[in-house]
């Protein structure tokens, strides 16, 4: 029999929903001052009115449904699930006053898109854009690729029990160190440390690169923000071809990959644990995969005979794939090159690469190395028992962070998140084919937006029917929060409709 | 405190050798990665 939710339930959601919603109200006060620092009137006044009105909603959310209840794994669900729509449309609100956005659907569309860390991007006239405004497009790339959980645990709640579960509902299955509130305090001393380090050494190869110093560190900080969380937004229309920086293209790989790397395995090595970075399954399938995808790719791109020599062809070849497999989204080619020049099997050597991700706990979305090397790990068990006598005991181990007996329950949670990808994938595939594109550029932009990459052949304008609009916001949304809190939401709805009292 | 310290500088240590290693990773993977491209330039062009 399942029950129906009872006001105290709706009240404890509202609560930390409303506890988010002032929390996003706090982040914008940074692109407020960056207006007022470089004297931007109009961008200061739309942040003054954006946080007017999304303070008062979350004081209002927090007022109305005040409670001292501690979140149940349904509340925690349920709020992961809805703080990253409530965040989506009061982030919207100065995207929309900047005047750069058709209908305040397309700068909804921008705010997810930042918050799943997606980078696809339905800005008009992005070279023109203020930088307050510019800023916090970046910026909520970071809060979405940091989780804006996490975010809430890290500055908002204190340690209870309902944190963990709230954690869980965001994707990240990864409890590094017992305690979740420094797990998640963890996650940001890693960020920080590398935001230093990264941006000094994008400023410095900007300005060597002629950049002037405050263009070079304002848009350093930005594509920091952007490689690390594996988002894809780029102050600039042009994505990375703007910069034509091998340096700066060097140095966003190793953000990029460092970024797509899990924290679980960012905290083992720099706690001495140096073994791990080659018995890690998920670095031995990131690897392997790379050389799988990159193989097709080059295979199409050499085929259609797109590039004259080793080293442009590597340098476009190698830079998209990366882009592509860590779920960045960043772009040294125009959108329709892929179509016009890579051809069919260089942008399926693309597109397995989007569907694949990197790894569990980090900032990429997609199925993720991991899910691949269990399975593969399972599938190489099944064959395996099929050759040795039936007598005979078969223990497969995996090793990630510690050794693991593979067994049915991982197979099962892998397979299951794997099954739930390929329908999302095929959901925006079909509806993108409903709206006349190909099936390779179709599937390409669905597992794109559902993947949380940001890559686009071209579909993705300010000009695209609302509808597909729509199935790519729900893409990324799922997608970035890896179906287990929709699921749980969902069933809240059944509840609320169905349930008995 | 003396201790402390030493600890403060382990861990200190410990970190700056693990991000070393990690930006080593990546450039054993743009190595991988440029060897992959040359091997089927090589066979295919």
């Amino acid at each position: 029999m399942i029950l129906k939710p009872t006001v105290t339930d709706y009240k404890i959601i509202g609560y930390y929903l409303g506890k988010i919603i002032a929390g996003i109200a706090i982040f914008m006060f940074i692109p407020l001052f960056i207006g007022m620092a470089y004297s931007e009137l109009q961008p200061t006044v739309d942040y003054l009115c954006s946080i007017a009105i999304t303070l008062l909603i979350g004081l209002a959310f927090m007022t109305v449904c005040y409670t001292k209840e501690d979140l149940t794994n349904m509340h925690a669900m349920a709020v992961a699930a809805l703080s990253w729509i409530a965040a989506m449309f009061v982030s919207a609100i100065p995207l929309y006053l900047s005047g750069h956005y058709a209908s305040f659907l397309d700068s909804c569309f921008e705010a997810m898109s930042g918050y799943a860390t997606t980078g696809l991007s339905l800005v008009n006239d992005l070279d023109h854009m203020a930088r307050a405004h510019n800023f916090w497009r970046h910026l909520t790339m970071f809060i979405g690729g940091q989780g804006i959980v996490v975010i809430a645990l890290t500055f908002l709640f204190k340690g209870t029990a309902g944190a963990f579960r709230m954690y869980l509902g965001e994707a990240r299955d990864e409890k590094i160190l017992p305690n979740v509130i420094a797990t998640s305090r963890f996650i940001w001393l890693v960020s920080m440390v590398y935001l230093i380090l990264g941006t000094v050494a994008l400023s410095i190869s900007g300005i060597a690169g002629g950049l002037k110093v405050d263009k070079s560190i304002f848009d350093s900080v930005c594509l920091f923000m952007a490689a690390w969380d594996t988002g894809g937004f780029t102050p600039q229309s042009q994505s990375m071809l703007f910069y034509h920086n091998a340096i700066f293209e060097l140095i966003t790989i190793s953000l990029m990959v460092l970024g797509a790397m899990n924290f679980a395995l960012h905290y083992a090595l720099w706690t001495g644990n140096k073994g791990e970075a080659r018995r890690n399954i998920e670095v031995i399938t990131f690897l392997a995969s790379v050389v799988v995808t990159l193989s097709v790719t080059a295979w199409g791109v050499i085929d259609k005979r797109a590039y004259g020599g080793i080293l442009p062809f590597f340098g476009k070849t190698f830079y998209q794939l990366i882009s592509a497999h860590t779920g960045t989204g960043y772009a040294t080619i125009y959108p329709r090159q892929f179509v016009n020049e890579w051809g069919q099997l260089g942008m399926l050597g693309i597109t397995m690469a989007m569907a694949v991700g990197g790894s569990v706990c980090s900032t990429t979305g997609a199925i993720k190395v991991l899910r691949i090397g269990v399975l593969y790990k399972a599938l190489r068990q099944d064959i395996k028992k099929l050759l040795i006598p039936d007598s005979a005991v078969l223990v497969q181990k995996i090793h990630h962070i510690k050794d693991l007996i593979l067994d049915d329950r991982h197979v099962r949670i892998a397979a299951l998140i794997l099954l739930s990808y390929l329908l999302l994938y095929l959901f925006g595939t079909v509806i993108g084919m409903l709206y006349g594109f190909s099936l390779s550029e179709a599937s390409f932009e669905s597992i794109s937006a559902a993947a949380n990459v940001g890559l686009s052949c071209g579909i993705t304008s300010p000009t695209m029917p609302a509808p597909l609009k729509i199935t790519y916001i729900i893409q990324m949304w799922m997608g970035r929060l890896e179906f287990i809190a929709i699921f749980a939401l969902s069933g809240m709805v059944v509840a609320a409709i169905k349930g008995k009292r | 405190m003396i201790t402390k310290l030493k600890n403060i500088s382990r861990t200190t240590w410990n970190g700056i050798m693990g991000i070393a290693l990690e930006v080593a990773m990546t450039i054993i993977l743009v190595a991988a990665g440029f060897a992959v491209c040359l091997f089927w330039w090589g066979i295919l062009k």
